[in-house]
C-alpha cells in the first residue's frame, strides 16, 4: 500500500532535509539543537495530521515494519499550544470583568471626588471603592452634609463643579464639548439661540442626564430581557429596585432630594454594586450571545461549503506530467512522481495515468 | 501537501520562539523542495491510474491544473481500486 509506504518515504524526505539543513544552519549561527527541535515539531504535526501511519509513531500498524521509533514529545508540544490558548481567554474574560468594574468605579468616583473642601484627600484606588458599601455610605453622607451646608451655592457652582465629572464620564462617548465652553459668556445652543453661560449648562445637563437616563433605561431592559431569557424571579426584584435607584450625581441636581438623600441612596447601595457587576455579567453574556449567535450563522455557511469527507485539506495531487494529449473531449495523461491526498490520506506513486472526459 | 505545510508550521512555530530566523527558514523550505523532489523521483514503485470527468482544465506557466469530478482512483499495490468523487 504505497498509504504506508508514505510514511517510511516522509521520513526518508525528513531526514534528508535536516542533514543537508546541518550544514547551512551552522554557517547561519542557528544551534543545532533548534534544528532537532524543528524535526521533533515537525513530525508531531505530521503524526497529527493523520494522513498515513510514521514509523515514529508510537502505535505500530498491522504490516508495516517500524523503523527506529524517535520519542514524539506529545504531551509537553500539544499542552503549549493550549496554554497559550486558555491563558489568553482568561486573560480576555479578566480583562473584560476588571474593564466592566472600572467603568463603574470611574462612574462613582468623579462625585466624591467633587468636594471642594477636599475631604476625601488622596485619590481613590479605581475599582476598591465601589464594592466597599460602608466607604460608600460615608462618602454620601458627607457629600449630603456639603450639600446642606452650601445649598444656595451648589447649583451654580455644582454645575461648573459637575463639568469635570461629566466630561471624564463622556470622554468615552465623544460628547466632551462643555469644557470647551469655558470662558464665553454666551453660548449658541441648539434652539434656544445666544443665552448666557448658566443656562446653557443647565441645560446641557438636563439634556445629557436625559440621555443618560435613557441609555441607562436601555441597557436595563436589555439585561433583564435576558436575565428573562434564564431566570424568572431574580429579574423582577432587581426591576423593582432599580427605578428607586438614582445616582448621586442626579440626586445633585435634584433639588427634592435631601434629608432622603442618604437613606435611599444607603438602600440602593448593596444592590448597585450588585447591579452593576450584573451588567457588566450581562454584558460579557451578551458577548458570550454575540459569538453563539455568530456560531450558529457561521454553521450553515461552513456546511455548505465542506461536502468532502476529509477533515479541511481538499483533495489534490501533485506530480509531474510527461505527457498530456487530447482528442475531441477525451484527454489522456501520463504523469510521474507524485503525492496523492484523498479523503485525508496521503499515497505517494511513480507513475499515474489519467483519462478526463471533458 | 501535508509534509510541506507541516514544515512550515513547525518553523512559524519556531520563528514566533525566536528560535530561528527567517533567513534559516527560508533556506529550510528549499531544501525541502530540492530533497522532496528528490525523494519523490527515486525509490517509489507504484502505479495508479484515475478516470473522471473534467470540470476545468488549466495550463500556465508550464502547469497543468485539472478539476476532476467523480474520480475513481486505482492504486495498482495491494490496496485494489477505489473510489472517491468530489
Amino acid at each position: 500500500m504505497s498509504n504506508q509506504l508514505v510514511g517510511e518515504v516522509y521520513q526518508r524526505i525528513i531526514q534528508d532535509v535536516i542533514d543537508t539543513s546541518v550544514i547551512d544552519f551552522e554557517e547561519a549561527g542557528v544551534n543545532a539543537s533548534t534544528l532537532e527541535e524543528l524535526k521533533q515539531v515537525w513530525q508531531q504535526r505530521l503524526s497529527d495530521l493523520h494522513v498515513a501511519h510514521f514509523p515514529w509513531d508510537p502505535a505500530p500498524p498491522e504490516t508495516v515494519a517500524p523503523t527506529p521509533a524517535q520519542p514524539a514529545p506529545t504531551s509537553p508540544t500539544k499542552a503549549q499550544p493550549q496554554q497559550p490558548g486558555i491563558k489568553q481567554e482568561a486573560n480576555a474574560q479578566n480583562s473584560a470583568g476588571i474593564m466592566g468594574q472600572n467603568t463603574g468605579g470611574v462612574r462613582i468616583k468623579p462625585e466624591p471626588g467633587l468636594d471642594p473642601q477636599g475631604v476625601y484627600g488622596p485619590p481613590v484606588t479605581p475599582g476598591n471603592p465601589t464594592h466597599n458599601p460602608a466607604l460608600a455610605e460615608q462618602r454620601a453622607r458627607q457629600n449630603v452634609a456639603q450639600k446642606i451646608n452650601m445649598n444656595p451655592q451648589v447649583r451654580p457652582n455644582g454645575g461648573g463643579l459637575v463639568l469635570p465629572a461629566l466630561s471624564q464620564q463622556r470622554q468615552q462617548n465623544g460628547q466632551n464639548g462643555i469644557p470647551q465652553h469655558d470662558g464665553a459668556d454666551d453660548v449658541p445652543i441648539e434652539g434656544y439661540g445666544n443665552i448666557s453661560r448658566d443656562e446653557a449648562d443647565r441645560i446641557l445637563l438636563r439634556r445629557i442626564g436625559a440621555a443618560e437616563r435613557e441609555s441607562a433605561k436601555a441597557t436595563e431592559e436589555l439585561t433583564n430581557a435576558l436575565k428573562g431569557l434564564k431566570t424568572t424571579s431574580s429579574s423582577k426584584s432587581s426591576k423593582k429596585r432599580r427605578p428607586r435607584r438614582q445616582d448621586a450625581y442626579e440626586a445633585a441636581l435634584d433639588g427634592t432630594n435631601s434629608y432622603p438623600y442618604p437613606s435611599t441612596l444607603l438602600s440602593s447601595q448593596t444592590p448597585r454594586p450588585v447591579g452593576i457587576s450584573q451588567l457588566d455579567g450581562d454584558s460579557d453574556e451578551d458577548i458570550a450571545d454575540e459569538d453563539a449567535i455568530n456560531s450558529d450563522l457561521d454553521d450553515p455557511e461552513d456546511d455548505e461549503i465542506d461536502n468532502e469527507d476529509e477533515d479541511e485539506v481538499p483533495q489534490i495531487m501533485l506530480c509531474m506530467y510527461d505527457k498530456v494529449q487530447r482528442t475531441k473531449n477525451k484527454w489522456k495523461c501520463v504523469l510521474k512522481d507524485g503525492v496523492l491526498t484523498i479523503n485525508g490520506k496521503e499515497y505517494v506513486f511513480h507513475k499515474a495515468n489519467g483519462e478526463y472526459e471533458w | 501537501n501535508s509534509l510541506g505545510t507541516s514544515l512550515a508550521d513547525s518553523i512559524d512555530t519556531l520563528i514566533q520562539r525566536n528560535a530561528m530566523t527567517e533567513v534559516a527558514a527560508n533556506m529550510l523550505m528549499q531544501h525541502f523542495d530540492r530533497a522532496m523532489t528528490a525523494r519523490l523521483t527515486t525509490d517509489l514503485r507504484s502505479t495508479i491510474s484515475i478516470n473522471g470527468k473534467i470540470e476545468n482544465y488549466r495550463f500556465c506557466d508550464e502547469i497543468w491544473t485539472f478539476t476532476i469530478s467523480d474520480a475513481i482512483v486505482k492504486i495498482s499495490r495491494a490496496g485494489g481500486p477505489r473510489e472517491s468523487d468530489s
